[in-house]
């Protein structure tokens, strides 16, 4: 079994938690062989198919895709356009990140500035047109963009939000 | 796919085809970025 075999081997006990997917209490554990190997779980280093679907199974958007490319609510449940550079998100409450820590604005605003100030996360392609994220309270978060980004919410589902302060290590 | 395309979030530069083999125990339908999702799986 391969290390990519061995790390998917637990990847359906970690996804049971995950929010913005049915759950469903943890009964066995499943083997999936997939075609790729990845060398880092840095969920915005590397963007390729590869990376963002293992990343996919531990860190979690603000919105999802189903299979068919639909846009989903996953960790806001809703989000509305005051004006055409302004989107605002609402956080879904009650989420933990593994780690126990509830999921918050600041995770959120970490997270883009992450991308924003670190042009080597490949990830950073996808908030190529915003040039702000603030916290306006626990559970609300404003991105602002330099230009109108119709298709945002179709790239913002590969940003997998991570914990404030959280640093990545190439292993 | 239709969405995808429609927006042009990605342009499409050619077309990957995918075979799978699953169990017919396992209840899965391929998704349209490839992606193998545990949580999708029953």
């Amino acid at each position: 079994m391969t290390t990519t075999r061995k790390a998917l081997a637990g990847l359906l006990l970690v996804s049971a938690g995950l929010a913005c997917e049915r759950p469903s209490p943890v009964r066995h554990s499943v083997t999936i062989a997939v075609p790729y190997e990845i060398d880092t779980l840095d969920p915005h280093a590397k963007d390729q198919t590869a990376y963002n679907a293992i990343a996919a199974h531990f860190y979690e958007s603000l919105v999802s895709t189903d299979g068919a490319m639909q846009i989903h609510p996953c960790l806001a449940t809703r989000w509305e356009n005051p004006d055409p550079l302004t989107w605002i998100f609402h956080l879904r409450p009650g989420v933990r990140f593994q780690n126990g820590a509830a999921l918050s604005s600041a995770d959120v605003v970490y997270t883009f500035q992450r991308l924003l100030h670190t042009p080597t996360l490949q990830i950073s392609g996808y908030i190529q047109y915003v040039t702000e994220a603030s916290a306006l309270d626990a559970r609300t978060v404003r991105i602002r963009t330099a230009r109108p980004v119709a298709v945002l919410l179709s790239k913002l589902r590969f940003v997998g939000i991570v914990p404030a302060g959280s640093s990545f290590s190439k292993s | 796919m239709t969405s995808v395309m429609d927006d042009l979030v990605w342009i499409p530069l050619y077309l990957d085809e995918n075979v799978y083999g699953v169990e017919r125990s396992v209840r899965w339908i391929p998704r349209a970025d490839s992606y193998i999702l545990a949580a999708e799986i029953d």
